[in-house]
């Protein structure tokens, strides 16, 4: 991590800078046998105009459907019982719903990890990126047709022109999820919305994909929220982090802050957990978190980490999770090892 | 190493599946592969979606029978063996698979999960199985009163592990992980990767380790073959092969690893282009059509195996120990 490429500061970066989408004690439930499981609790992140805002966590933590709250598409029974998102400083989307409908696919579009199932099988790529362009961009049949050329040519799919009558299941996973990319910057959207983009590709192939959006990013500006189980990945694409666990955050800061000097257990357990990536490390054991994630609807009291967490002591469980901060400083919901932060960083490396 | 014996020797293994349909195709997926595992190893191997990594392990206990080399476990030629024979042969070389969720029966308890292999290969008397089942879990460091429990109130980790369990309790002497922990969340992951390991050491299985993740194979093989489109273009020991790959294209999957570049733009990659398909395999050297050094000889022929020395080779007209530098410096 290097840095090298940095993206050009907005012209007003010297004022305070309103985020772009900005939530705030979002909270989703689920119906449970024993009342409403929290499967998102106080959940509060903020991205600004041109960024990338990374959220990881493991399966079940809340990261992807924090995100479609965003988008107003929480999939029943679940229903969001409290908080806002702030649009531009300005819209709450929570409670704005015919705003919402007008900016999803336009101000605001997503990608998922598998854009088969996103995709309809039964008609061509070409009509679902015209149809897209013509509901939502407004334009007549034939301009959405050059459109749709230009756009596919822009996600790197060769032989647009000839592509557009292919159907999803002729291409390979990372044309379809180029495809998918296409429809979601069709309309020039502001925000994109990016839920394990690349999860389901080789490799080499998700180089490509993450290379794309950050070549998507730095011409238009936009805004992306990446999803991703994979460290990796946000330490590649991220400017700023959000750690989940159990549905709550549990740290956030920039990449650096939060790769290098993690604040939270459950941060430093998470770089611990991840194999080296080169043979450096070949041979040593890696250092586990012991046990499994609770189950949303049966979370302990206190820190949803402590029966996981070997700083926790008495008071862990009994004060519930709060993460304490002001707009972009590295904070951690963690008050134990907070407080001794020196001491949590050496044993987190 | 003086101790380490061969265990399993592969010699020009290849396998192609028929396509019915209106034309008739052919799909490679194993072209010539040869390995060694001696005791006491693990041997990585790594390689992306058609490279024919979990066609190899099923070669290897005959769920798919190769159509041209020789599999040899302690010196027995396996895809002669017949009944009996190749039964013991199958007990020695357990497959640990992805998904614990289709791997166990939803409807036996763990401990009947368990016992079951161990009772088919008459290593059990039926009726007393307890004591078996409570070493497996054992070994694979659950408690003995999960034996009750059905797999669906174990948590994936859990399962991955009584999944292990059922594989380690017929001693087998080598275990055939195929993408064992790819399903699994990192903290869970690193766990059974570190389960993996100490099988190894404290019960003497060697592991033959399949996986898409570089950096898991990385972290948990002594070598390590990398495999491409059906073949093996790249073996040697583990720390070697990472730290300067000799074929172009463990070069590239080691450069795509996420995180190693910082906001790399399309245009940046190593690799560009996609994986060809298995049913249409590039003449001469199959990783020519995305290999940025190739030249016109890579696609008039097929490249030898170069021998690179300290049990390394590369299958690449071009290999060295020092092909990554060459890319970068492209």
């Amino acid at each position: 991590m290097t840095g090298a490429t940095v993206i050009p500061a907005p012209p007003n970066a010297a004022v305070e800078q309103v985020p772009l989408v900005r939530v705030n004690g979002l909270t989703i439930g689920f119906p449970a046998a024993n009342g409403t499981a929290l499967a998102v609790r106080d959940v509060a992140f903020e991205a600004l105009r041109g960024e990338t805002l990374g959220i990881v966590g493991e399966s079940g933590c809340g990261k992807s459907l924090s995100l479609r709250a965003l988008l107003g598409i929480v999939p029943q029974p679940g229903e969001v019982l409290g908080g806002e998102i702030a649009w531009d400083g300005e819209v709450d989307l929570l409670r704005d719903e015919r705003r919402l409908r007008s900016m999803r696919g336009r101000e605001i579009s997503m990608i998922f990890q598998d854009p088969l199932e996103s995709l309809n099988p039964v008609f061509s790529i070409g009509d679902q990126l015209t149809e897209v362009l013509r509901l939502r961009a407004g334009l007549a049949r034939s301009t959405a047709r050059l459109r749709a050329v230009e756009l596919l040519e822009r996600v790197g799919i060769p032989s647009a022109a000839t592509r557009l009558r292919s159907y999803p299941h002729e291409l390979s996973g990372g044309m379809r999820q180029r495809v998918m990319i296409a429809i979601a910057i069709a309309c020039g959207p502001e925000l994109l919305i990016a839920d394990e983009p690349t999860t389901a590709l080789d490799v080499t192939i998700q180089d490509q994909i993450l290379g794309l959006l950050v070549e998507l990013q730095q011409e238009t500006g936009l805004t992306v929220l990446l999803v991703s189980h994979d460290l990796g990945v946000i330490a590649q694409m991220a400017d700023r982090i959000a750690v989940m666990y159990a549905g709550r955050v549990v740290e956030t800061g920039t990449v650096d802050e939060v790769l290098l000097t993690p604040r939270h257990p459950y941060t430093a357990g998470l770089i611990a957990s991840a194999p080296g990536g080169t043979a450096a490390l070949a041979g040593s054991r890696l250092q586990s978190i012991g046990g499994s994630p609770p189950a949303i609807s049966e979370l302990p009291p206190g820190c949803a980490f402590a029966p996981r967490c070997r700083y926790a002591t008495d008071s862990c469980t009994e004060v519930p999770m709060r993460l304490d901060r002001g707009p972009g400083e590295h904070a951690s919901a963690c008050p134990v090892v907070d407080a001794d932060h020196e001491q949590g960083r050496d044993d987190g490396d | 190493m003086a101790t380490e014996e061969r265990l399993l020797s592969v010699r020009g293994l290849s396998k192609a599946f028929q396509l019915r349909g209106r034309v008739s195709r052919r799909l490679v997926a194993l072209d010539d592969v040869s390995l060694d595992v001696r005791t006491h190893e693990i041997v990585g191997v790594v390689g992306e979606s058609g490279s024919g990594k979990s066609t190899l392990a099923k070669c290897l206990v005959r769920l798919v029978e190769p159509d041209a080399g020789t599999v040899e476990f302690h010196a027995r030629d396996v895809l002669s063996l017949r009944g009996r024979e190749l039964a013991r042969a199958r007990r020695q070389m357990q497959m640990v698979y992805q998904d614990p969720y289709s791997s166990l029966n939803p409807l036996m308890s763990v401990g009947a999960a368990i016992a079951e292999p161990a009772r088919v290969h008459g290593l059990v008397r039926r009726g007393a199985e307890g004591e078996h089942v409570r070493e497996a879990l054992d070994v694979v460091g659950l408690n003995a009163a999960l034996a009750a429990r059905r797999p669906r109130e174990l948590s994936g980790g859990q399962r991955q592990r009584v999944a292990i369990a059922r594989a380690m309790a017929v001693r087998p002497e080598l275990l055939l992980a195929d993408e064992a922990v790819s399903a699994l969340d990192v903290s869970i992951q690193a766990q059974i990767l570190n389960l993996f390991a100490s099988l190894r050491d404290e019960h003497g299985v060697a592991i033959v380790f399949i996986a898409h993740n570089l950096s898991v194979v990385a972290h948990i093989a002594d070598r390590v073959n990398v495999m491409y489109l059906g073949a093996i273009v790249e073996t040697g020991p583990t720390k070697e092969v990472f730290a300067a790959p000799g074929h172009p294209y463990t070069a590239a999957l080691l450069d795509a690893q996420p995180g190693r570049h910082r906001r790399r733009t399309a245009d940046r990659p190593v690799l560009r282009g996609e994986i060809p398909s298995p049913l249409n395999i590039p003449t001469g050297c199959r990783f020519r059509t995305r290999c940025p050094l190739a030249q016109d000889v890579c696609a008039e022929q097929a490249p030898p195996v170069v021998d690179l020395g300290g049990g390394r080779t590369a299958r690449c007209h071009f290999a060295s120990r020092h092909i990554e530098q060459s890319l970068s410096s492209r």
